[in-house]
């Protein structure tokens, strides 16, 4: 009785131990502060006091770790204070940035999508009322193919290339002829083919998440510059334009965008916190 | 009043505004000391005549009008430039020294007329004479050890005043002398030096600070030797904002890795770092030209400073805060005119905000409906307020009141953190109640303007942002993704280890199978030609060809066996042989391989070939065993 009692404490102990262990990610914040947070702005959303609604959300923005809905709230703030007419410059990249956190955290989200989608067109026709044409970007070979699969999954076939390059190697041993050998044969070019692909794609994906931020532009256009601040000429950057960004140093943030490359004012990128 | 009162009058306010001017035009002052008041005959005492001063002025043409008999040395001059901050105002204050060693032939006191120097065309000399008293040699007790350089005075006595004169030393290096150090000199003490002539130092006030804090950083020059010309390039503090803190140079002696520095306060800093992190000042750069290292200017470069800046705590962070928004007993007030207006109308709302730190540049305005707050107009001023920037800043809004009624303008707030308290504080002022008197015609104040309040119907429903989805309630199921990170070690280890492990094992594999071959190989050579040899024995018709077999079956286990080549021992010697093989029936063997002998060369009955053929297997088989 007593071995059995000590063995059920011992089973708690571990399911207490494995439980913190795989806990959510960690908390900063208490769940109640983060949830009246959510509750006030929301309050304060549907009554039309937007200043109020936007500090709420972005409060619980600033507890970890965030929330879809918060962040599509926050979004609508933004939007609402534009569509009000109270709208402060950079309210339509602020609004981008809570939708597509929205996204990253939770990628079916019809409804973020289509607000998105809408604060993008709200930006192209205010350009174009500006007489400005709409910026189409696109990514860069390099970014197009390193974004096609997650770090996670090139690392996956870099290592199921590896397992198919030494089952070819196996089989071609194991039998001098008939299908296993050809099998074998045909396995080890293409699992050889397949590492030397994906080993430099899982490089380059993690070399992107751990160097660069997501971010966006809230500005009504950010004109790249060099790391002197010397602008470039290149094309301007619309306001809630998605921009990758690297390590700030200064004032200035390293940011690229579609192809082009430069340094921007810190204060014109909002970089997204998705976790 | 007369027309002469007037006249008078603006001449002596014109006289009071060009006073501080010429204040501020500091005339050259011009000083002369002797390195010794009592000297022994013939003992060497260098007259020094020092003229500090600023802007064009190029002294010139030194002299010392000696008495007849001293031997007197041409004069040596030396001219050096500093950067002096006073008031805020820096200025290049340069200084002309000239020097001469004089020699007195005999002894007495002697009056020796100031050195002099033309300045602007016009010889100027020092206010008071030199007296020196000159006695027989051997008459003075020993002199301490040879004062080195602290007598040129230069940026030293500028700054400390008079000092203790010596003889003069050419090293110019500062004495290693035992005076107590002061305050300031014992707080910037080291242990080592990273220059033994001059280097420069940053030392912060705190190298942990909150996202906004201030902290102040004090550039210090050290040095042990004299240097004509200095510049200086400012440390970069790219994650910083800068504001200028102490404008007065100071200078002290202090002690590093055991010798004596002079140390001087080059300039203070507050900064205030603009992100979290760990960040780096730079390193301020200076060059210097040193009369004792050559002619060639040296480059030196300061100490890195890093500052660990945190973000204050989220736990208590109320709404409305900004990252930065750091200060201490900041407060708010704020004047609304008027407060009464007509729909559609503006009011003015100035809010000032005073305290300490770098005052925030955006408060947090009140939301209500009907009430649109323009861009505010900034003005300010940020001062050093004993070693703490401060001051005030005022925001003027303009605000837009549409509903009619009386329309509380609600509370303008600044939530910010206090380092010092450790907590958040909200400065706020409520701003009162605003009539707002309905339009008598609307159609005239029908409010206009693309981004306005009221965009017209068409413009709104044109919008994209007119149909999108309602907020959401409640906080719907999510589960924040885990964060994986497949290291690439293990990643690599996943590549390589399959195929390599593949390769590594066939070859292992391969090996070993080619080696227990050969073994094997090497082993069973004759041990299969035994077998085969016993197999034709058992075939053999004839007992002599059977007994002939049998014995080369034999000799080719034993050989299989031990590696002995038993056919050329003699069967006497043979015997001995597998005994020492460890062979247990080596006799028996020997026996065997006698009666094959035997029979090939005598024959028996038929049947003693089979009877040979069954006792040679027996044997072989326990040989091969």
């Amino acid at each position: 009785m007593k071995a059995g009692a000590m063995r059920a404490r011992a089973v708690a102990s571990a399911a207490f131990a494995l439980a913190a262990l795989m806990g959510t990610a960690p908390a900063l914040a208490s769940p109640e502060a983060s949830s009246n947070a959510f509750a006030s702005g929301t309050t304060a959303l549907e009554e039309g006091r937007y200043q109020d609604a936007i500090d709420h959300f972005e409060a619980y923005a600033d507890r970890m770790p965030s929330h879809p809905d918060a962040s599509f709230n926050r979004g609508l703030a933004y939007v609402m204070r534009v569509e009000r007419g109270a709208g402060e410059p950079g309210d339509l990249g602020r609004a981008a940035a809570a939708l597509e956190e929205t996204l990253d955290m939770r990628a079916d989200d019809a409804e973020a999508r289509a607000a998105l989608d809408a604060v993008h067109a709200e930006v192209a026709r205010r350009r174009a009322r500006a007489g400005k044409d709409a910026v189409l970007a696109r990514p860069s070979l390099d970014r197009l193919v390193t974004r096609l699969f997650s770090e996670t999954t090139w690392a996956a076939l870099s290592v199921l290339g590896a397992l198919v390059l030494a089952s070819g190697i196996v089989m071609r041993r194991l039998r001098r002829q008939g299908p296993l050998h050809l099998a074998g044969v045909l396995m080890i070019p293409l699992g050889l083919l397949t590492v030397v692909g994906c080993v430099p794609l899982y490089h380059a994906a993690r070399s992107l998440r751990l160097d660069t931020r997501p971010g966006v532009i809230v500005v009504r256009e950010a004109h790249l510059t060099d790391e002197r601040g010397t602008t470039q000429g290149a094309e301007a950057i619309p306001e809630a334009a998605r921009v990758e960004v690297g390590a700030r140093r200064g004032r200035r943030v390293p940011v690229r965008y579609g192809t082009s490359e430069g340094w921007l004012p810190a204060s014109s990128v909002r970089l997204l916190r998705t976790r | 009043m007369s027309a002469l009162r007037w006249v008078l009058l603006s001449l002596a306010l014109l006289g009071v505004t060009l006073a501080p001017r010429r204040v501020a035009a500091a005339p050259p002052t011009i000083q002369a000391s002797l390195s010794a008041e009592e000297v022994e005959v013939d003992q060497p005492v260098q007259v020094s005549l020092e003229v500090t001063y600023e802007g064009q002025i190029s002294p010139a043409q030194p002299r010392l009008d000696a008495p007849a008999s001293f031997d007197v040395s041409p004069a040596s001059t030396m001219i050096s430039a500093y950067n002096v901050r006073i008031n805020g105002r820096q200025s290049i204050r340069q200084s002309y020294t000239a020097r001469w060693v004089i020699r007195a032939p005999s002894t007495g006191r002697f009056t020796i007329p100031s050195p002099s120097v033309i300045i602007d065309g016009e010889r100027v000399r020092a206010r008071a004479s030199l007296r020196l008293n000159v006695v027989a040699k051997g008459t003075l007790p020993a002199r301490p050890p040879a004062p080195r350089g602290g007598s040129f005075g230069g940026l030293g006595s500028f700054l400390f005043g008079p000092q203790p004169r010596r003889p003069f030393d050419p090293r110019m290096m500062l004495d290693d002398d035992d005076r107590p150090l002061t305050d300031e000199g014992a707080r910037l003490r080291m242990r080592r030096a990273p220059d033994p002539h001059v280097f420069l130092r940053i030392v912060p006030s705190k190298t942990r600070a909150y996202l906004g804090e201030q902290v102040s950083l004090s550039y210090y020059v050290y040095r042990r030797v004299k240097h004509q010309r200095e510049h200086f390039k400012r440390a970069p503090l790219d994650d910083f904002v800068r504001f200028p803190l102490d404008p007065t140079e100071r200078q002290a002696v202090t002690e590093v890795g055991g010798r004596r520095y002079f140390v001087r306060l080059k300039e203070e800093e507050a900064v205030f770092p603009l992100r979290s992190g760990r960040l780096g000042t730079g390193v301020l750069e200076g060059t210097f030209q040193v009369p004792r290292l050559g002619r060639r200017e040296i480059e030196r470069r300061s100490n890195e400073v890093f500052i660990d800046v945190i973000e204050p705590p989220v736990e208590g962070r109320p709404p409305g805060y900004r990252l930065g928004d750091v200060g201490r007993r900041l407060r708010l007030t704020a004047e609304v005119v008027p407060r009464e207006v007509e729909a559609g109308g503006t009011v003015a709302v100035s809010a000032r905000l005073e305290g300490l730190g770098r005052l925030p540049s955006k408060l947090k305005l009140p939301a209500r409906a009907g009430v649109e707050w323009y861009e505010p107009e900034l003005k300010g001023d940020l001062q050093r307020v004993r070693g703490t920037i401060g001051g005030w800043r005022s925001f003027g809004y303009a605000v837009r009141l549409d509903t009619p009624g009386t329309v509380d303008l609600g509370t303008l707030s600044l939530p910010y953190w206090d380092p010092r308290a450790e907590q958040y504080i909200v400065a706020d002022v409520a701003l009162g109640d605003v009539v707002v008197r309905p339009v008598a015609n609307p159609t005239t104040a029908s409010p206009a303007g693309s981004g306005g309040p009221t965009q017209n119907a068409a413009d709104a429903e044109s919008s994209p942002l007119a149909r999108l989805a309602p907020p959401r309630r409640a906080l719907g199921p999510y589960v924040p993704a885990r964060a994986f990170d497949l290291a690439p070690p293990l990643v690599w280890t996943g590549v390589l280890v399959p195929p390599l492990g593949v390769l590594l094992a066939g070859g292992l594999w391969t090996g070993v199978r080619t080696a227990r071959r050969r073994r094997r190989d090497r082993m069973d050579a004759p041990a299969r030609r035994a077998r085969e040899a016993l197999a034709e024995a058992r075939s053999a018709d004839d007992p002599k060809e059977s007994a002939a077999h049998c014995e080369r079956a034999l000799h080719l286990a034993l050989e299989a066996r031990t590696g002995v080549k038993s056919r050329g021992l003699l069967l006497d010697e043979l015997k001995t042989r597998l005994e020492t093989e460890g062979l247990a029936d080596a006799e028996a063997i020997v026996g065997l391989l006698r009666r094959c002998e035997t029979l090939r060369f005598a024959p028996v009955g038929d049947d003693a070939g089979g009877a040979l053929v069954a006792e040679t297997r027996t044997h072989i088989k326990a040989i091969l065993r």
